[in-house]
């Protein structure tokens, strides 16, 4: 089975971020990237469904140069080659206009199963995987929690709203957008990293993809900016007894719950 | 890995004899990009994997590393750093293993004693010595954590003086098997391993006499006669194991001799050079971690209306443990950077980094545990096991006594030698520090001008003058005590600590200038490590000026004096009350 | 010629969802801003029952889309119903709230519809005739500010409380029935079962006081601090997805996105630090007190109280104080 996995570099859950000076993304510098959370859950997915009934891991990635970091890790945790597209220089705030270049790059492998996470962590559009899937003319599922692959479907189940699920059917090929937490990411073993090294990065351009509207963008982003407090939020800290009181007081008069 | 036959290239060595061997550690050494990215890599998945399975608190509860976490480190490969690829192991350099010994010790000093056990001590000497046949037969079961491995030299009577050894492997009749009899203690893994580079007495006949000799040999732990005693109670490092070890007519095959018959000490030693360097990297961890703890805690810690962070007393320590974190870090990667190339004696510099960089560790847990107070010293805080975890720094590969007196002795032969008068006796200063002879300064000095670091950028303009008068001042006293003591200066350790503490600042100052001078000449900026720099190389020079000083002017005699009054009194011969 | 917004008001089980009210109200409010009409839809086996529950609020038309094979959701069965749908309302903007269903769909019909989308806003601002939208990025760290550009349709998807469905206004709206024809579909989706992952045996929605834990916990056994505190204050406890994901806590007391919205009188969060997945199943509380050691933990954003300090010291304390107050 021939596997992608759509794989994006965020940055990391607990850096402190600014906003750089054009007020469209945040200021790189001392800024530490990884893996986005559902995307290496899906990359793990991956990984078990080749391990299970053979075939090839893809990793497909776009993003500027830091992004082979992860790339690499991909592959030290047992992707068997990459797609990287360069897309440095190239801010187009648009998930469609993503999605076409994903696609461009990938069209021609003929996968079986593409995964990706459900959402980013930077962005955060959730789009991705189901624009590729109707792109590509296949079938997919979203918020998926299992997979069983058989006879040319594959069965699985995906996450509905309030400890519901449900458990759907889909003809292969086909996309599947996947929910963090489904499986236990595997640590990249030192055999992993070295064997890493050898394995092939294909990097492309975006000007090499062939998307002639690759700049076109339907929305556009106008600024990013902290978001302004609605509440007045109280900060308690210091002394432990000091802190207490002041909250039992708050309990007792603001919350009234004593 | 270190290889057996070096070259007589040796930065120290050369200090000693007052020849600045500036093109040894110029420009300071910088990982290949391949391997650097490697190493990352590994660094990530250690972190990744410790975050979630190391629990060193619980570590130091049980005296014991869960099955799980061995099982987990076997699993990513970190058994086989240092074991070349072509024996299914990571084939890291000196330099890359150090790192990541780095970042065990960093998540929990047992485990990272256990892992230096097994990776360094337990498997360097089969890699340095063993033949292609031991190898193939023992490394990938070692590489895959399939074997655990352990290095057994001390004995009850032979601790920092191994040539004490009883131990005693004889050839049998058949000349098939060494029976060996005896026992070890203190080894760390002793009954978690399975194979044991064992050193002990056999009979060599050399000029037609037979005389004793230490051999090494390596001895599985499942043959019939050996066993591993009970686990040690330890004050810090709790976790791992430490055995005594029996040998009861254990039938060691003659093809599991390692190295030559006779040259056990060789073995011995060039194990624990490479050995004390990833404990001195271990070292460098946990003072860096000390440090951003220390200074986490006093951020947070508020006492008269603000944190203590804002105290100049608190200041002068955080500072301080800084400047040591950053010239212990420089003189360990610079020394594994030498071990790396194969063809340098590294052996003094790696002795003065574990120094150096233990001593800094301890000093580093001390004032960490004062920062905090109070709940420094509660068991809630990490404090006072990382003070007990960081004690056996001092002590074990090669106490810090022993590695100074080493490091003055071996330093200083190369200019006995070049004196001419006492070389041969400076040979053997200490049984078991064999190697010394290998070394010869290539170039004799110009005894008429002082040797001087060359173009180093202006920013370091003072540090590098005060290093060029302070190594002068290194040869001239080598000279003078040489002159003074002769071969007697063996037993004048007050002295031999001086040249050794100098000796350490001095390498400090050297690899301090070495690698900030390298990061300038790259155009990047120093700005925020200069007053790192500034800070210890200030306090370097003035410890290596007082030590200089008291060559000649000490108060030795009142100090022998003190001893003989302590020794020959049964009770502390004073008393205020009773006066 | 576009006219209007157009709702769709989620489906789940026979009833409109909440998330499908709170959007219809952002539709109103944002039409009544841009002077432009709202109009809904709802789709399923038999729609119209839906619609009629919603003709009393104020909309031009509620279109009942029904067919047999809308009686489970599927993506094809859904972007094929609502291209028919559209297609009749030819709206200038269509509205979704964000939920799990509409992630998996919306993007989908956008492109069969040819349309520009901005998923998951939180908030709008009306400035010149033209719409602006609020949504989060970095994982919540910031908002963005979006529009639209170029030719319509125009795609919203809602985050869920982003609009309280308090604001509804009431109204009479026309239903009418359109027929979607679904013969030419092929749906490729097969479902076979919707299930309960485990059955819901905690309703913390009526909870007045809830005290709920997060990964700062460190280790199941430090629930019992959580437990405590939520006994002396008579509260219930909940928990972060990652917390019930440890099995620290049972999964039917999760609070967020995949587990309960609760809006208690009082929410205390421990060591939680607020993913957003989170802060939608509690951001409506009354009264919101967070214990963190971090003071950059964006729970702290929407809380009444920032606790900034060890939990593991303050929880017992508290604890100990609320008894002796009670």
């Amino acid at each position: 089975m021939k596997i992608a996995i759509l794989l994006k570099q965020v940055p990391v859950k607990d850096a402190t971020l600014k906003v750089n000076g054009d007020g469209l993304w945040i200021d790189e510098d001392n800024v530490t990237f990884e893996i986005n959370e559902s995307d290496h859950y899906g990359l793990e997915e991956a990984l078990r469904l080749k391990e299970k009934h053979d075939g090839e891991v893809v990793v497909v990635t776009m993003g500027p140069e830091r992004v082979k970091e992860s790339i690499k890790q991909a592959l030290a945790k047992g992707a068997d080659r990459a797609i990287h597209i360069n897309s440095s220089g190239y801010s187009n705030p648009d998930p469609i206009a993503h999605a076409k270049l994903l696609c461009a790059a990938i069209k021609d492998e003929n996968f079986d199963l593409i995964l990706s996470g459900l959402q980013s962590d930077d962005l955060g559009y959730g789009q991705t995987g189901v624009l590729v899937a109707e792109m590509l003319g296949m079938a997919h599922a979203t918020l998926v929690m299992e997979t069983d692959v058989q006879d040319g479907k594959i069965k699985v189940k995906r996450e509905l709203e309030g400890g519901w699920f449900q458990s759907v059917e889909l003809p292969l090929p086909a996309v599947l957008t996947i929910q963090s937490g489904l499986n236990q990411i595997r640590y990249a073993t030192i055999k992993g990293i070295m064997a890493a090294k050898r394995k092939e990065i294909k990097e492309i351009a975006i000007s090499d993809l062939g998307v002639s509207d690759a700049d076109a963008s339907g929305i556009q982003m106008h600024k990013i900016y902290l978001p302004v407090k609605t509440k007045q939020t109280v900060v308690l800290e210091g002394d432990t007894a000091d802190i207490v009181s002041k909250l039992v007081d708050k309990l007792k008069n603001e919350a009234k719950v004593l | 890995m270190a290889k057996k036959d070096k070259t007589d290239v040796s930065f120290m060595k050369s200090l000693f004899a007052g020849v600045i061997d500036q093109e040894t550690i110029f420009p300071y050494p910088k990982l290949p990009q391949d391997e650097q990215e490697n190493l990352d890599m590994i660094l990530q998945a250690w972190n990744e994997f410790a975050k979630d399975a190391v629990d060193s608190p619980q570590i130091d509860r049980d005296k014991k590393i869960p099955k799980e976490v061995l099982q987990g480190m076997a699993e990513l490969g970190f058994f086989g750093l240092s074991i070349p690829e072509q024996y299914g192991g990571a084939g890291l350099s000196e330099t890359a293993y150090c790192r990541v010994f780095e970042e065990v010790c960093n998540y929990d000093a047992s485990l990272a004693v256990t892992l230096g056990a097994h990776a360094s001590i337990g498997t360097n000497g089969l890699l340095l010595y063993g033949t292609e046949k031991q190898k193939q037969k023992y490394l990938p079961k070692l590489a895959s954590g399939e074997w655990i491995a352990a290095f057994a030299l001390t004995e009850p009577g032979a601790g920092s003086d191994a040539a004490g050894i009883q131990s005693k492997a004889v050839l049998n009749d058949k000349k098939t098997h060494f029976i060996l009899n005896g026992g070890k203690m203190w080894i760390s893994n002793g009954s978690i391993s399975d194979l044991w580079t064992v050193f002990a007495k056999t009979d060599v006949i050399e000029d037609g006499v037979i005389k004793e000799k230490i051999s090494a040999f390596l001895v599985e732990a499942k043959w019939p006669g050996c066993s591993a005693g009970k686990p040690e109670d330890k004050f810090g490092i709790r976790g791992s194991d430490t055995t005594a070890l029996n040998f009861d007519n254990v039938q060691v095959p003659v093809e599991n001799l390692l190295g030559p018959l006779g040259k056990g000490f060789k073995v011995a030693m060039e194990t624990l050079n490479v050995g004390r360097l990833g404990l001195a990297a271990g070292n460098v961890g946990g003072c860096k971690l000390l440090t951003q703890m220390a200074a986490d805690y006093a951020k947070n810690r508020k006492q008269f209306g603000q944190s203590i962070a804002e105290f100049e007393i608190i200041k002068d320590k955080i500072a301080n443990m800084a400047a040591d974190a950053y010239a212990a870090e420089s003189m360990v990667y610079l020394t594994s950077a030498l071990a790396d190339r194969h063809t340098v004696d590294y052996s003094l510099e790696s002795a003065i980094s574990k120094v150096f960089a233990s001593e800094a560790l301890w000093r580093a847990a001390n004032e960490a545990m004062q920062i905090a107070g109070g709940n420094g010293y509660s068991t809630e805080y990490p404090f006072g096991q990382i003070v007990r975890d960081a004690r056996i720094n001092l002590i074990f590969e090669g106490t810090n006594e022993i590695l100074r007196a080493f490091t003055a002795l071996a330093g200083m032969q190369g200019p006995g030698e070049y004196l001419k008068k006492i070389g041969k006796a400076l040979r053997d200063p200490i049984k078991g520090f064999g190697l010394l002879t290998e070394f010869a300064v290539q170039k004799v000095r110009d005894v008429v001008t002082k040797d001087t670091l060359k173009n180093i950028a202006p920013e370091l303009k003072e540090q590098a003058e005060r290093f060029n008068d302070f190594a002068d001042e290194l040869q001239s006293n080598v000279e003078k005590v040489l002159m003074k003591y002769g071969k007697e200066i063996i037993h004048h350790e007050f002295i031999q600590q001086r040249i050794a503490n100098m000796a350490i600042d001095l390498y400090g100052m050297a690899a301090v200038i070495s690698r900030v001078d390298s990061k300038i000449k790259d155009s990047k900026s120093v700005e925020q490590e200069m007053p790192l720099v500034q800070l210890y190389c200030d306090a370097a020079w003035r410890r290596v000026r007082r030590e200089a000083r008291q060559i000649e002017n000490n108060l030795d005699k009142q100090r022998r004096q003190a001893c003989d009054l302590i020794y020959n009194s049964k009770q502390i011969p004073f008393d205020v009350f009773h006066e | 010629m576009a006219n209007g917004i157009l709702v769709v008001l989620e489906n789940n089980d026979g009833k409109i969802s909440r998330i499908g009210w709170e959007t219809l109200t952002a539709a109103q409010k944002i039409g009544s801003d841009l002077g432009i009409g709202v109009s809904a839809a709802v789709l399923g086996k038999d729609a119209k029952s839906m619609a009629d529950s919603a003709a009393g609020k104020h909309a031009d038309a509620i279109y009942a889309a029904s067919n047999a094979a809308l009686e489970n959701y599927t993506p094809d069965g859904y972007t094929a119903a609502l291209e028919q749908v559209i297609a009749k309302a030819a709206p200038a903007y269509i509205f979704v709230g964000h939920s799990y269903q509409a992630r998996d769909y919306v993007a989908k019909l956008a492109l069969r519809i040819n349309a520009k989308i901005i998923s998951d806003c939180i908030g709008y601002k009306v400035d010149g005739g033209s719409l602006m939208l609020t949504r989060q990025v970095f994982a919540g760290k910031f908002n963005a500010d979006y529009s639209f550009s170029g030719n319509g349709p125009y795609i919203a998807t809602f985050q869920a409380g982003a609009f309280s469905a308090d604001g509804l206004q009431p109204g009479s709206a026309k239903v009418e029935e359109v027929a979607v024809d679904l013969s030419g579909t092929e749906i490729r989706t097969n479902v076979l079962d919707i299930f309960q992952g485990v059955k819901q045996e905690v309703d913390l929605s009526k909870a007045e006081v809830i005290v709920s834990a997060g990964r700062g916990l460190k280790e199941k056994d430090n629930m019992a601090l959580v437990e405590g505190l939520a006994k002396a204050l008579g509260g219930d406890v909940s928990g972060s997805r990652p917390v019930c994901d440890d099995g620290w806590l049972k999964i039917d007391r999760q609070i967020g996105s995949s587990g309960q919205t609760v809006s208690p009188k009082l929410y205390l969060a421990v060591g939680i630090s607020g993913a957003i997945q989170h802060v939608v199943g509690m951001k409506n509380s009354k009264y919101i007190v967070a214990i963190n050691k971090d003071p950059h933990a964006p729970i702290f954003e929407i809380a009444d109280v920032a606790v900034v300090a060890d939990l593991f010291e303050v929880v017992p304390a508290l604890t100990k104080a609320v008894q002796e107050a009670a």
